[in-house]
């Protein structure tokens, strides 16, 4: 084919086009959806919610979360366009507010405790919830990118399983027995990354273009 | 400025992503030289049908992913990551491929034919994979030059029809010249 028919052919498909952006915001607000109806379904919140509401620690454990949703989603908008960067500050925040928290626990907690503190009650459950609340975010977002140019389709596919996983961690946390920050420093973290390893393996395979 | 052309461009794929089909048309016939130039600078010991087939790959991937590119941000970059990728993609093709001495068959090979160097190009060997409606459209308008209302009226189809059947063949056809790669 000459080039100059291809030109000729590519211009006649005047197929509208919705921003990159807009593609991915919706299939986040879908899978977050999605997750919050499991959530309600499968958890709820803890019996003791307005009670465990006035410990601080509850609210990093929903926090940090959130903000790892906001920053890898950010990233994965960044790293889904060719020329793309993502800027190591949007993921960085979460780690660290919850570092300070861990460091906070420490210092409160008799160091005898600390080892109870981290197994928590519900260790298990928590590294098998996550994964299960961020898998509808997970597969809507890796659909609509997809349509997206990474340069990069394993560190983008990496990211947006970060960003699921903060969206199913926010939602794990209102039901969540365990507050400790040495707890989600550990359980939650450990699923954000297996998240992350997911993703990576997925958008190897399937965000090339 | 550094890059006069920046802002033409940019000007002309806003209006573009805006629907108007001509200036679309335009931007794509700008880029190409440039676009061309890189890829010879980077993929030149390919060979010259080589390098026409990553422009070719990269001109279509530059169109399928035409809504990743923010209207508020620099075309040039944007494009030249683009073609980047592609020449990668298509080094490391080459690189899984076996190559053979070509004098060890000198004598057993039939000549090869002479073809139009721009035109050996795989693309249009893919077109034969395509399922036989969008092979048919994607003959028409890209190896014969047809026009939307034209491929409509020869293949009784309507124009929205042909449009629709048109992007879902651009799409394959990236999608498979990516498995050849591979």
């Amino acid at each position: 084919m000459k080039t100059e028919h291809l030109i000729a052919m590519l211009a006649r498909d005047g197929t509208p086009v919705s921003p990159l952006r807009r593609l991915l915001a919706r299939a986040g607000a879908i899978g977050l959806g999605v997750a919050a109806v499991l959530f309600a379904l499968i958890y709820g919140l803890r019996p003791d919610f307005t009670a465990a509401a006035q410990d601080p620690r509850l609210w990093v454990k929903v926090v940090t979360p959130l903000m790892l949703l906001a920053g890898a989603g950010l990233a994965t908008s960044a790293l889904l366009r060719p020329e793309g960067r993502a800027r190591r500050s949007a993921l960085i925040a979460a780690p660290l507010v919850l570092g300070l928290a861990v460091i906070l626990e420490l210092v409160a907690l008799p160091a005898g405790r600390w080892g109870v503190a981290l197994v928590g009650d519900n260790a298990l459950k928590c590294i098998v919830s996550i994964p299960l609340l961020a898998l509808a975010p997970f597969i809507a977002l890796m659909r609509a990118a997809r349509e997206g140019a990474p340069t990069r389709p394993g560190l983008a596919g990496a990211v947006i399983g970060l960003a699921a996983a903060g969206g199913g961690a926010a939602l794990y946390a209102l039901y969540c027995p365990d507050d400790s920050p040495l707890f989600v420093a550990t359980w939650y973290s450990l699923a954000a990354l297996a998240m992350a390893g997911l993703g990576a393996l997925v958008g190897q395979r399937w965000l090339r273009w | 400025m550094a890059h006069p052309e920046e802002e033409v461009w940019a000007d002309m794929l806003r209006d573009a992503l805006a629907g108007n089909e001509a200036r679309y048309r335009c931007f794509l016939e700008a880029i190409t030289p440039s676009l061309r130039r890189l890829v010879q600078v980077r993929a030149g010991g390919m060979g010259g049908a080589d390098c026409e087939d990553i422009l070719q790959d990269t001109l279509l991937a530059i169109h399928l992913k035409r809504h990743t590119w923010r209207a508020d941000e620099p075309v040039r970059p944007w494009l030249f990551a683009i073609a980047r990728y592609k020449i990668v993609d298509a080094f490391r093709a080459r690189g899984r491929r076996i190559t053979i001495d070509i004098a060890d068959f000198a004598e057993t090979l039939p000549a090869p034919p002479e073809d139009d160097p721009t035109e050996a190009g795989d693309i249009a060997r893919v077109i034969a994979h395509l399922d036989p409606r969008s092979a048919q459209i994607v003959r028409a308008i890209g190896l014969e030059g047809a026009g939307i209302a034209e491929t409509g009226n020869r293949l009784g189809m309507s124009e929205g029809a042909v449009r629709v059947a048109l992007h879902r063949g651009l799409r394959k056809l990236a999608a498979l010249r990516r498995s050849m790669l591979e």
